[in-house]
């Protein structure tokens, strides 16, 4: 019986979590919005910092502080196989403050824009930081083009979010971005609190679970969250 | 005990001491001062760990305090065979907030046809009676069973009991080191089948099940097309501490700390070489894997499993090859039976929840 490479294999007949993007959606927008709450307080929004899990395991893990006791996935325990990675997924605030905005009737106001994207996809969020100040010229030529009262409809809402979604693809040029999620801030907040990050919620199983979140070390990189001389160490370079 | 498969080679009772213990907690903490987002997960193995009862409470403790002075986030893990898991002792360990794993094969039968007591006795009643106390206290428990040629044609009526008992999360551990006599690879795709049957069945009753040789499949299937190796922790990021004070790249390397080619240093002096683990790219596959096309989601990442095997940490043996074949497709097949369906409980679990589509 010697190893034996498979040629080719096509029996895996369900779709990758890349083939459900746009149904999976919903689920990610909750992670943004979660950061966002996180964020500014989460006064305006619907969706509180504890977040809107998406599964039967799911849950989303806020971090606002550091944290004394990690949340406690089950540990894989010694000596058994070790499981595949599962990054889950993160958010980030955009640019780490509100948006100044003006709307279609000259009217001004304040957004706030995370982005999702995996929690091993330094590349992307390295990107991301780089490109703040154009993501946030984008934001604001998309709400240039709408009335302050787009925010009451989920319908123009979701549009919005697509098109941002193509938006800051384009601008970023690394592939990863799962999902973008805006929602209207009542006052600016200039520095916000540490925001979320959640490991996307199909946490599969103990069997399944990785280690921990782990971020890879990033040489001269920003926070997402911050900027640049952040020392949270949750979430800063 | 006295386990007819287990890695730990001879039992000597040498209990680590508290400096070594001690000392190992430093040196993790000191190697992770570098890390951008550390953490530290501690597992009490052995051997039985609960034989060490006190060292354990007193080392936890003790880590604790280190770590949250280094603000390291800390966790904890025991695997224990169950025998002297009393009700005290289940109670301190939730205090302690570690995660127990539970090592049961099965039914009786083919859990005492590989663990024994020490004299020979048989120990499923006791261990079982264990698990009830431990899933009443912890209803997500870790159940390990230990997948050998002595137990494997009574697979499914094992896991039929365990998941009956209320185990919502299993992990097989197959014995690669055995001897699979071709009655036994049979019994072994039968069992799978029929656990596949299970798994599929526990969803569509709204008690679903986690089962590491499935969901493992399914994840990386899910993670996308483009092959991302997954290594284990095999000496870079995962480290075993042997009584003596002997690093080691992982719990099953330990053996009987002969030392060996495998010793990555001591607690006292740190870690002072390395050594290859498996493979974490496609250049550092063994020949005939290259081509495969299972290769990105295939168990050969366990170091451990193919030292075993082959004396290789990069080499796969050939009963994990063929265990990779065949388990692929099973576990790909009850995936795509329940996206089919849109099993509420595998879709949330999965994929985070999807919305609906045109026409649901």
């Amino acid at each position: 019986m010697p190893i034996t490479p498979v040629p080719s294999y096509d029996g895996a007949r369900y779709p990758t979590l890349e083939d459900v993007a746009a149904e999976r959606r919903q689920f990610l927008r909750q992670i943004g919005l979660a950061v966002i709450a996180a964020a500014t307080g989460g006064a305006s929004l619907a969706c509180t910092p504890e977040g809107g899990g998406g599964g039967a395991e799911g849950q989303l893990i806020p971090v606002t502080q550091r944290r004394a006791t990690p949340p406690t996935p089950p540990i894989m325990p010694a000596g058994t196989p070790a499981p595949p990675r599962w990054p889950g997924s993160r958010g980030a605030l955009v640019g780490g403050r509100t948006i100044e905005v003006t709307y279609a009737d000259g009217s001004q106001g304040w957004v706030a824009v995370a982005a999702v994207f995996a929690s091993d996809n330094t590349a992307l969020e390295e990107a991301l930081i780089d490109a703040e100040a154009r993501i946030a010229e984008a934001v604001r030529l998309e709400m240039k083009l709408e009335p302050p009262a787009v925010f009451d409809d989920p319908r123009s809402v979701q549009r919005m979010e697509a098109n941002l979604l193509a938006a800051i693809k384009k601008i970023v040029g690394v592939p990863g971005l799962q999902s973008v999620a805006i929602a209207r801030m009542p006052r600016p907040v200039a520095q916000a609190a540490p925001a979320a990050m959640a490991p996307a919620a199909p946490v599969p199983a103990a069997t399944s679970l990785p280690p921990a979140p782990r971020h890879l070390p990033r040489a001269g990189g920003k926070c997402p969250i911050h900027g640049s001389g952040c020392t949270e160490s949750e979430h800063g370079g | 005990m006295a386990c007819t498969y287990c890695f730990a080679g001879a039992k000597t009772a040498a209990a680590m001491s508290t400096e070594t213990g001690q000392a190992a907690i430093d040196l993790a903490l000191a190697g992770l001062a570098a890390e951008r987002a550390p953490a530290l997960e501690i597992a009490f193995f052995g051997g039985e760990p609960l034989l060490a009862w006190d060292r354990l409470v007193d080392l936890a403790g003790y880590a604790r305090g280190a770590a949250e002075r280094a603000q390291v986030p800390l966790s904890f893990q025991v695997t224990t065979n169950g025998t002297l898991l009393t009700p005290q002792r289940l109670e301190a360990l939730d205090r302690l907030g570690v995660q127990v794993a539970l090592s049961l094969d099965g039914v009786p039968e083919a859990h005492d046809a590989a663990r024994p007591m020490a004299g020979g006795a048989p120990s499923a009643a006791r261990v079982w009676d264990a698990l009830d106390r431990a899933l009443e206290r912890w209803p997500d428990l870790t159940v390990v069973s230990v997948l050998d040629p002595a137990n494997i044609a009574l697979l499914e009526r094992s896991l039929a009991a365990l998941t009956a008992r209320g185990v919502r999360r299993l992990v097989l551990n197959p014995n690669w080191s055995a001897r699979w006599a071709e009655w036994a690879l049979d019994a072994w795709r039968a069992g799978y089948e029929r656990a596949a049957g299970l798994y599929v069945d526990a969803y569509r009753a709204g008690r679903p099940f986690a089962l590491n040789v499935f969901d493992d499949k399914i994840v990386l299937h899910l993670l996308g097309p483009a092959p991302r190796l997954h290594g284990c922790g095999f000496g870079q990021g995962e480290c075993a501490v042997a009584p003596s004070g002997r690093l080691y790249p992982c719990g099953r390397a330990v053996g009987e700390d002969h030392g060996g080619p495998l010793v990555l240093g001591d607690v006292a002096s740190g870690l002072t070489r390395t050594v290859a683990g498996p493979a974490r790219d496609e250049g550092s596959l063994p020949e005939p894997c290259r081509g495969c096309a299972l290769r990105a989601r295939c168990a050969s990442h366990c170091g451990c499993a193919n030292h075993e095997a082959t004396g290789d940490p990069q080499v796969p043996g050939e009963v994990l090859c063929w265990h990779e074949r065949m388990s692929i497709p099973l576990a790909d097949q009850a995936a795509a039976t329940l996206f089919a369906e849109r099993n509420p409980d595998f879709i949330g679990r999965f994929y985070g929840g999807l919305s609906p589509r045109e026409g649901d």
